[in-house]
């Protein structure tokens, strides 16, 4: 019913919880600003994070998703990672690209810029998106399972050709912008450090969030479950006696119905 | 039966399905060629302009039309519970999804070319070196059918297929967009050299989606 | 708006998305553990 031992899911909150805090020590106060981009620089240590974050996430929803296609290794604990795991990763990609925009306005002057890495984070959220639309369907756990894996994988065999293709693309156009958010050659020290320790922080934050999505998810299956044996068993209670038969709108609706 | 000789069969049952209905040349194409035409109303018809877009412009009606094409290959199987005939048939799932990919491609093609005589005519758009072009648009064709028909069997028994097949394809395809419109742009400035990596990033989605299409098709059907 | 302005609303932004996030995690978890517990004792 969860990925981790509910003590363990406790702590790593707290520890979670501290690196994010101690995070922001290092990002707003800690670290120097930079000598090009000034204090803007800060948001860096958020952006570059969570995009680390975005692609992981991805990547965990499509070893998941092989995972459950694959006879032997089929469980519907894959499945649920995959999902919690995709709601992640349109949080952090949103996130990504919302503080990307931040970034850029005051260091480039524009909201946007169609670098391949941005460009290729916003494709993503649309894949993720459509996957997570298509979780929502209602259907049966097995049969949603199964379309989900397989959408999964048809998004994640892409991404490489939209990145490439992108990255391409972009060169091809070289315009005078310097636009380089790797910046990971151009700092050092403390700078890197909290960079560095950004990414740690998120990683720990994202298998936390992980866990506890994961449970939801068990819990709200299981009550799917447990509603539809109460059900069940009034019907047949009930199912002698004409008076006794309740009106069909009676039983809650499965916490799937939602378009 | 061996399985291009099922894929032939089942390619031709949706052609003379469609051949009949006319969908395709009745709705279809003129859906097309009027998104062109909303084109031109909403960029300046000044000439330079519309010239310069035209590629990226009719590959992304294209793909719109190509959303309608889909759609519509799947409503003809949900009527009478067709799709658990075809699950039924005992015929391969692979051969299947060719036959029902390449129904749509050749749908596509049609329309293809009936936009580019509009794209020549109202766009004053010259082509350049014919043989990328073409070769371009057969590759993207195929991604985009093959592609589309596997999302469209994913999405074959939901109610909700007709919103949820544009919100799961176009994000994928959008490397054959790019691909494609890059690769019209050489072929029309005369750089026909700067068309081929292109035509072989189209390529090789193409024969990628196929591949995924032929093994996924078969476990999506059961669901359908 | 000064640099510090765009980053201290990137910062905020991502504490409160988080935050609102985890909140909503912790609610629905706990909805649904209450109605997972009541039915568990009535069945046989």
């Amino acid at each position: 019913m969860t990925l981790l031992k509910p003590a363990f899911g406790r702590a790593l909150g707290w520890v979670t919880l501290a690196a994010l805090v101690v995070l922001a020590l290092f990002g707003l106060w800690g670290a120097p600003p930079d000598a090009v981009q000034g204090d803007a620089q800060r948001l860096m240590y958020l952006h570059v994070p969570a995009a680390w974050i975005a692609y992981l996430a991805f990547g965990i929803t499509a070893l998941a998703s092989g995972l459950w296609l694959w006879p032997r290794t089929r469980s519907m604990v894959w499945d649920r990672v995959a999902g919690a795991s995709a709601e992640l990763g349109v949080l952090f990609t949103a996130l990504t690209l919302v503080l990307g925009a931040l970034w850029g306005r005051p260091v480039w002057g524009v909201w946007w810029a169609w670098d391949a890495r941005l460009v290729t984070t916003a494709v993503l959220f649309f894949l993720y998106v459509g996957y997570l639309a298509l979780r929502q369907v209602p259907t049966s756990p097995e049969a949603r399972a199964r379309r989900c894996a397989i959408a999964a994988l048809i998004a994640f065999v892409d991404v490489p050709i939209v990145h490439f293709s992108v990255t391409w693309w972009r060169t091809l156009h070289q315009q005078a912008t310097v636009f380089d958010p790797s910046l990971k050659a151009n700092i050092h020290g403390v700078m890197a450090f909290t960079l560095w320790f950004g990414a740690l922080a998120f990683t720990l934050l994202y298998v936390y969030l992980l866990d506890r999505r994961y449970r939801l998810a068990a819990l709200e299956e299981g009550r799917d479950d447990r509603e539809l044996d109460v059900a069940i068993a009034e019907r047949v209670a009930g199912a002698g006696t004409p008076e006794a038969r309740r009106p069909s709108g009676s039983v809650e609706a499965p916490a799937g119905v939602s378009r | 039966m061996n399985l291009f000789q099922e894929a032939a069969l089942v390619a031709g049952k949706d052609l003379r399905i469609e051949a009949r209905a006319r969908v395709t040349l009745q709705q279809v194409l003129p859906f097309g060629l009027i998104v062109l035409l909303l084109f031109a109303f909403a960029l300046d018809p000044d000439r330079g302009v519309l010239r310069r877009v035209a590629p990226g412009l009719f590959w992304v009606t294209v793909l719109l039309a190509a959303l309608l094409a889909i759609s519509r290959a799947y409503s003809v199987e949900s009527e009478n519970g067709a799709i658990d005939a075809l699950r039924m048939s005992g015929l391969d799932p692979a051969g299947l999804f060719l036959g029902k990919a390449a129904a749509v491609a050749v749908e596509l093609v049609v329309l293809e070319a009936v936009l580019t005589g509009g794209v020549v005519l109202f766009f004053d758009v010259g082509i350049g070196s014919l043989g990328p072009l073409v070769l371009a648009s057969i590759a993207a064709t195929v991604g985009v059918a093959a592609t589309g028909t596997l999302y469209g069997v994913l999405a074959a028994g939901l109610r909700v297929r007709e919103t949820l097949v544009p919100v799961l394809l176009l994000p994928v395809v959008s490397p054959v967009l790019l691909g494609a419109t890059r690769a019209w742009e050489a072929a029309i400035d005369g750089a026909p050299s700067d068309a081929w990596p292109w035509i072989g990033l189209l390529s090789i989605f193409a024969v990628l989606y196929v591949a995924v299409g032929m093994l996924a098709f078969g476990p999506l059907l059961e669901e359908a | 708006m000064s640099d510090a302005g765009y980053v201290i609303a990137g910062w905020a932004l991502t504490g409160a998305a988080v935050t609102a996030y985890w909140v909503r995690l912790v609610r629905r978890t706990r909805r649904a553990e209450a109605t997972v517990g009541a039915p568990e004792e009535v069945r046989p």
